[in-house]
């Protein structure tokens, strides 16, 4: 399957082992992904105020950008999934909003786009993915899927799950010990980072607490990611866990190392 | 058909409709129509003087057709066909035109108000003319009721019903009757023990000989109406002959299976031969045949041979004359406010299982252990699960607030050591004495936080619950050993099984809806089926006697009335029209057309339809007419506001 | 500064802040509200009583929008959008003023400036500066 591909800033510059993983995957299960042609800033988070519509202009403009050759639009930044699916969801939503944005461009975004998450894809591939997996290691699972997959309710990949356990699902279906920890989907301060350091580091330390609770050897137990700003953040703000992207580990995994 | 004799009466109203309708002109513009005999406006048309008004004229210009023009036919009609009966006309050749609520009360302009008021009049003449004399019909009734659900609702509708001498079948789909009332400790705000008030009645359910108790069914189907109908109850498989069965328990003894006790809440187990509580009623035991492996120990070790493994279930009929519907309340499921971790971890627990820890016949014969270890410190958490849109219960369950107090003084009374904290949003004490008790409980020592908690996680063998003190503006993690849910009130899922199988509506938080929510708060949609009980909305006890004893006496008085009219506003089927294509049978919200299979034809059974006017529209090959609403009376009227003469 | 904070706020954001029934779930939910000098609860209670020190409060610059509160909120509000809605209103009125950031870019630390991912940086700038 072809599929366009809209990376998005960070996996172009910190997040790169983010992007090359999730190219040299793709490249491996047969997914054709194609960069998206002139795309532009998500404008990094979705702002919702009445009297200025120009805050989304962004995110609109990239689906507007996608239609001109697909319906569908994959993204694996969580900042970019969250912010095109919601001004998306508002765009439709909202009629007076709407007519507001197109004041601004000379396009309109005329039918949804599906935006789909790296992860849908590598959940229809998985018996591939079995397949592939050379060497199994008994490492202890704890996916960290943060907030901007899981909320808000309705919109985002997880958010319709009473508890989310996709991720949970997909890794022990290829045979992994996962753990089920209660702060999976709190979140991990964010921008703070600049602000107010000792938010974030609160933040952190609780999750690692709650990880604890389940693991009975931390050095047996990797946290997984899905999005540049948590894996920053829990890199930075603690060295009990190794941390990495989901797409990373799996390479690892097929490659053998 | 001799001559249309039309009499119009427009009322003033005091200055209701006078103050702003020209009633002279009225009079004048409506004495020029045709077939207009008489015009007469009077300040009240309704008093005694106005009504006689209407019947002298009757007689002396020998009308058949009368026209009022007053306040809306919700609010007169009845009075004034009594009119028109003691004058001796057919109370159907009655037409009124509402020239109050939706003319002069919200018409400012006094020019259009009156052009309104004439046309509205005029229109009444013309749709008067068509009208024709319809006849009201009296079908008698089975002096025999059902209560469905042997709750402490149902069981006292029951009782009420039968001690004023008439029938009454009582079903309970447990083994036992009694209810979520049964599973209780104490009740708020007396402290009077559940069992101590309840057994006694359900005993007296057994010795009343005019209540037929029926355990372990169900009820599969109900048809026909009010007065008549019939219910198809079918009579689940128990492996027992209650007859036989005298409660020793040996069956029990032997058996090898064991389940999760549903009456303790899953907290203790049973065998899969059981009896969900010592004192069930009636004191039979019951083969859950989910669990049973059939192995034959029981049916061994019975001396009364009272046992039959392979029994199947039974499906009976019966004709009863009016239905109580007292099927209760499911406890909300917490695992649906995953962040509590309800399920996740075993310290937590919701209400109605701390009731049966609590409870001296219960799991722990009321000592209060968790893990082994008496509990120093517990945490309550109001309104989980009501007054929350995310679950999409935005209603207050009303027992919540009182049922945490009592447990919290039930704690305190045998745990005086141990730190109890209750985070609540509101306390709701509105009930008689509720007050006084909430004083009472936070006088022993009851820390009240005023806060609605986000999570609960683990820390080392501590639960932490983290909310804010909204009184205080800080956040605070309070330590506990257990947690108690105050989990509020949700319908049954069987009840809206029950409710789609009656066509009985439901109000917007999935409950039973009343016929109205002040004046007729007992009485279902449809006529003969009352409510009663938490199937209606959440209540506590003394709430769902009260309303099972109003539930009963409407059952009384249809039964002491003996006999109920229908009005004849109905749809009929022109047989030579119809089809036969049952378009109509799928959208009437009644059941009442029926296929006459030997003339291929639609029938409308009289007995149920309430004149919607759903299947006359629906009818491709128009063959089903409306009495009374019939199409030209109808076409006449939208003639006569279109074209002006 | 003085302005009808409550008039200012209904004009630019439509979230419902009349349904709280102040629970304060919001507060409880949120990872950071230890660091608040107003809870989120208490945010929508001096909004409702048109407080204007709501603004001088540092509540507004810390929701980082991870939307927890939301999805725990028993009545639907999201209070991000609210916080959303009071940070632009005190860029606006401050920009009156000729001031457009509420940044200390000089308090940040290099190390995390230079390694953390740019899409970081912009939500900041976002969240702190006029525009």
């Amino acid at each position: 399957m072809r599929y366009l591909y809209y990376p998005g800033c960070t996996l172009k510059t910190t997040g790169k082992v983010f992007d090359d993983s999730i190219k040299e995957l793709s490249k491996i299960l047969e997914i054709e992904l194609v960069e998206l042609p002139s795309w532009y800033c998500c404008q990094a988070i979705y702002t919702s105020l009445y009297d200025t519509p120009s805050l989304l202009l962004g995110p609109i403009r990239n689906l507007i950008e996608t239609q001109k050759e697909d319906n569908k639009l994959v993204t694996a930044c969580a900042a970019c999934y969250n912010v095109l699916l919601r001004a998306q969801d508002s765009y439709f939503k909202d009629a007076i909003l709407r007519e507001r944005i197109k004041a601004y461009l000379e396009e309109e975004l005329k039918n949804k786009i599906k935006i789909i998450h790296f992860f849908e894809l590598l959940e229809e591939k998985i018996e591939l993915i079995n397949s592939l997996i050379k060497k199994k290691n008994d490492y202890t699972l704890a996916f960290y899927y943060g907030c901007l997959l899981t909320r808000p309710k309705g919109i985002a990949l997880f958010s319709n799950d009473v508890n989310p356990n996709r991720f949970e699902k997909f890794f022990s279906q290829l045979g992994f010990k996962v753990v089920d920890f209660a702060f999976k989907t709190r979140c991990c301060g964010s921008y703070l980072t600049y602000t107010v350091e000792e938010a974030v580091r609160e933040c952190v330390e609780k999750i690692v607490v709650s990880i604890d609770e389940k693991v009975a050897d931390e050095k047996e137990c990797l946290i997984l990611t899905s999005c540049p700003l948590c894996q920053f953040n829990l890199e930075n703000y603690q060295n009990k866990y190794k941390i990495f992207y989901f797409t990373y580990f799996l390479l690892s995994l097929i490659k053998g190392e | 058909m001799g001559d249309i004799r039309i009499g119009v009466y427009v009322c003033h109203c005091g200055s209701n409709i006078a103050g702003v309708v020209d009633v002279k002109r009225v009079v004048e513009e409506i004495k020029k129509m045709k077939n207009v005999v008489v015009v007469r406006d009077y300040f009240y048309m309704c008093s005694d003087p106005g009504q006689d008004l209407i019947k002298k004229d009757i007689k002396e210009y020998d009308l058949n057709k009368v026209v009022v023009a007053a306040c809306s036919p919700r609010m007169h009609e009845p009075t004034f066909r009594n009119t028109l009966k003691a004058a001796g006309l057919n109370p159907y050749l009655l037409e009124m035109a509402n020239i109050r609520e939706q003319d002069s009360w919200v018409t400012e302009d006094k020019e259009e108000a009156t052009k309104k008021a004439i046309s509205l009049v005029k229109i009444a003449v013309l749709r008067a003319s068509l009208l024709e004399e319809l006849y009201e019909k009296e079908v008698s009734v089975t002096k025999r009721a059902l209560v469905i659900g042997g709750g402490i609702a149902g069981i006292q509708a029951a009782l009420d019903i039968a001690d004023a001498g008439y029938e009454v079948y009582l079903v309970e789909k447990e083994p036992s009757i009694g209810g979520h009332m049964a599973q209780l400790e104490k009740t708020f705000p007396t402290l009077d023990c559940a069992a101590c008030i309840l057994t006694p009645k359900m005993v007296e359910v057994t010795q009343n000989k005019n209540i037929k108790l029926l355990t372990y069914c169900e009820v599969e189907e109900v048809s026909g109406f009010v007065g008549n109908f019939k219910v198809k109850i079918r009579q689940k498989a128990r492996g027992v002959n209650p007859d036989l069965c005298t409660g020793c328990g040996s069956c029990a003894i032997i058996c090898p299976i064991y389940a999760p006790n549903e009456f303790d809440k899953g907290l203790s187990y049973r065998k899969a031969i059981y009896r969900p509580f010592p004192q069930a009623v009636p004191n039979v035991f019951t083969i859950s045949f989910k669990e049973c492996v059939l192995c034959g120990l029981c049916e061994w070790n019975c001396e009364n041979f009272a046992i039959n493994l392979y029994e199947e279930d039974k499906i009976f009929e019966i004709d009863v004359g009016a239905i109580v519907i007292a099927t209760g309340y499911e406890e909300f499921d917490p695992r649906l406010k995953p962040e509590f971790g309800y399920g996740k971890y075993k310290e937590v627990l919701t209400g109605l299982e701390f009731e049966r820890i609590l409870n001296a016949s219960g799991p722990t014969f009321g000592e209060i252990k968790v893990n082994g270890k008496v509990p120093k410190s517990i945490v309550f958490i109001h309104c989980v699960g009501s007054r929350d849109e995310q679950v999409g219960n935005p209603y207050c369950s009303r027992v919540c607030c009182m049922y945490i107090a009592k447990q919290a003084h039930l704690v305190k009374e045998r745990l005086p050591d141990c730190k109890i904290t209750v985070f609540y949003i509101d306390v709701r004490a509105f009930g008689k004495a509720f007050e006084e008790f909430y004083t009472r409980v936070k006088n022993e020592g009851i820390i009240y936080r005023r806060g609605s908690p986000s999570e609960i996680y683990k820390k080392g063998d501590k639960l932490i619950v983290r909310s804010e003190d909204t009184l205080l503006g800080e956040i605070i993690e309070e330590e506990a050993d257990l947690v108690v849910l105050g989990t509020g009130l949700v319908p049954r899922k069987e009840t809206l099984e029950l409710a789609k199988k009656l066509k009985l509506s439901l109000s917007a938080d999935n409950f039973l809806l009343e016929a109205h929510p002040k004046l007729r708060p007992v009485d279902s949609n449809i006529e003969g089926i009352y409510l009663c009980g938490c199937c209606q909305g959440p209540k506590d006890i003394p709430d769902s006697v009260a309303q099972a004893k109003g539930a009963a006496s409407s059952v009384i008085a249809l039964f002491n009335k003996g006999k109920v009219t229908i009005e004849p506003i109905q749809a009929f089927v022109r047989e030579d029209y119809c089809s036969g294509c049952h378009i109509c049978e799928g959208l009437c919200p009644y059941s009442a057309l029926e296929f006459d299979s030997e003339k291929r034809v639609m029938r409308v059974n009289e007995a149920l339809c309430r004149g919607c006017g759903v299947c006359p529209s629906a009818c491709p090959s128009g063959a089903i007419v409306m009495r009374h609403y019939a199409d030209e009376q109808i076409e006449i009227q939208v003639g006569g506001l279109l074209w002006e003469e | 500064m003085e302005i009808n904070i409550l008039e200012e706020f209904l004009e630019v954001c439509d979230e419902k802040i009349f349904r709280c029934i102040n629970c304060g779930v919001c507060s409880a939910s949120c990872p950071i509200s230890k660091f608040m000098e107003l809870t989120p609860q208490r945010v929508i209670f001096y909004l409702i009583n048109n407080k204007e020190e709501v603004l001088t409060k540092n509540t507004i610059w810390l929701c980082a929008s991870c939307l927890n509160c939301q999805a725990r909120c028993r009545k639907d509000i999201d209070f991000s959008r609210i916080a959303d809605a009071l940070r632009h209103i005190y860029l606006r009125e401050m920009a009156k003023r000729k001031l457009l950031s509420e940044l200390e870019i000089d308090k940040i630390k290099r190390e995390v400036l230079v390694n953390s991912p740019q899409q970081l940086f912009i939500a900041l700038q976002r969240k702190f500066v006029y525009y």
